[in-house]
């Protein structure tokens, strides 16, 4: 199996098992974005602190650095600027959630769409719909920790990726 | 004068192989000495430029390039965070191989996009060839 082959598998199950059976793949594996620029819904830049060639950046007034903190005015610079409590659907905010490890660094974030499934770009990996939050999460160096922080946002959910087949109805759906 | 001396001067492209054309960096005296003598003597230009040693890549250097990025690949494709990605050991053994391991990293960039730009930019000391990207088609 080739390096490319090995990316575009589906060996993210390998590496996160827990989602088998709870996403579904909406994209082709890129490096052209990550997480977190999914996350406040651009695929045309890889926001990273190390944004010092071109494709990457950095909103100016975060700190250069991956810490919750400088995330969270990444965030913010993005139009989050409410955190909030949880994941629970609310009809008019779009949510994000952060991830931390166990050190409490960021290690991940999701968008809540407009059926209630969370969408997620995984590293270098595919962009995936799933259908909770606790499906990515695990310590394992590779895991994303837990979903931790909140963060919304007054906006109409995105209605990419496109849900025709939502993995579960809402009302089934936990936060 | 011999054939393949004629043909030097013909196209400069079809030096030999042990011969490293004239570059814009050597001295401009010595390039013009070469120049020179090129027509005359091709066995005296041979003397005055002592052709640099080019890094080789042999084939097991190559297999343990892709060994590391097959490795890199694999344990930090999951993460978003650039700088956990570059702290890799695997990625680390990369740039501890030195300058000579640049022409690996622009065949990988070619073959798929990486992020190489930090194992480049401290490779070339400042002088990234990939500034601008992170692929080379």
């Amino acid at each position: 199996m080739t390096m490319d082959e090995w990316l575009n598998a589906e060996n993210i199950e390998d590496i996160l098992p827990n989602i088998v059976g709870h996403y579904k793949e909406t994209s082709k594996a890129t490096i052209d974005y990550n997480c977190l620029s999914w996350a406040v819904e651009l695929t045309d830049t890889f926001i990273d602190p190390e944004n010092r060639c071109v494709g990457y950046s950095w909103p100016d007034g975060a700190e250069r650095e991956w810490t919750t903190a400088a995330c969270r005015k990444v965030l913010a610079y993005y139009g989050y600027v409410e955190e909030c409590d949880d994941g629970s659907f609310e009809d008019e905010y779009v949510k994000v959630a952060m991830y931390v490890d166990e050190s409490g660094a960021p290690t991940h974030f999701a968008r809540q769409i407009v059926d209630g499934n969370w969408t997620s770009k995984l590293g270098d990996f595919i962009d995936v719909v799933h259908h909770n939050l606790s499906c990515i999460e695990g310590n394992d160096h590779q895991h994303y920790g837990t979903a931790k922080y909140y963060f919304k946002k007054k906006g109409p959910k995105s209605t990419w990726p496109p849900s025709e087949e939502p993995l579960k109805s809402l009302t089934d759906s936990p936060a | 004068m011999p054939e393949t001396i004629k043909n030097v001067h013909r196209s400069p492209n079809s030096y030999p192989r042990d011969w490293r054309r004239p570059t814009s960096n050597a001295p401009r005296s010595l390039r013009t000495k070469l120049w020179e003598n090129l027509g005359e003597n091709c066995e005296s230009v041979k003397t005055l430029v002592e052709p640099p040693k080019r890094p080789s890549i042999n084939v097991s250097e190559q297999k343990k390039f892709e060994d590391l990025v097959f490795w890199w690949i694999k344990e930090t494709s999951a993460s978003s965070s650039l700088l956990k990605k570059v702290i890799h050991p695997a990625y680390q053994r990369i740039m501890a191989k030195g300058p000579s391991v640049i022409p690996l990293i622009l065949k990988e960039m070619k073959r798929r996009p990486g992020h190489w730009f930090w194992a480049l930019e401290y490779l070339t000391e400042g002088q990234n060839p990939a500034a601008n990207s992170r692929t080379l088609t």
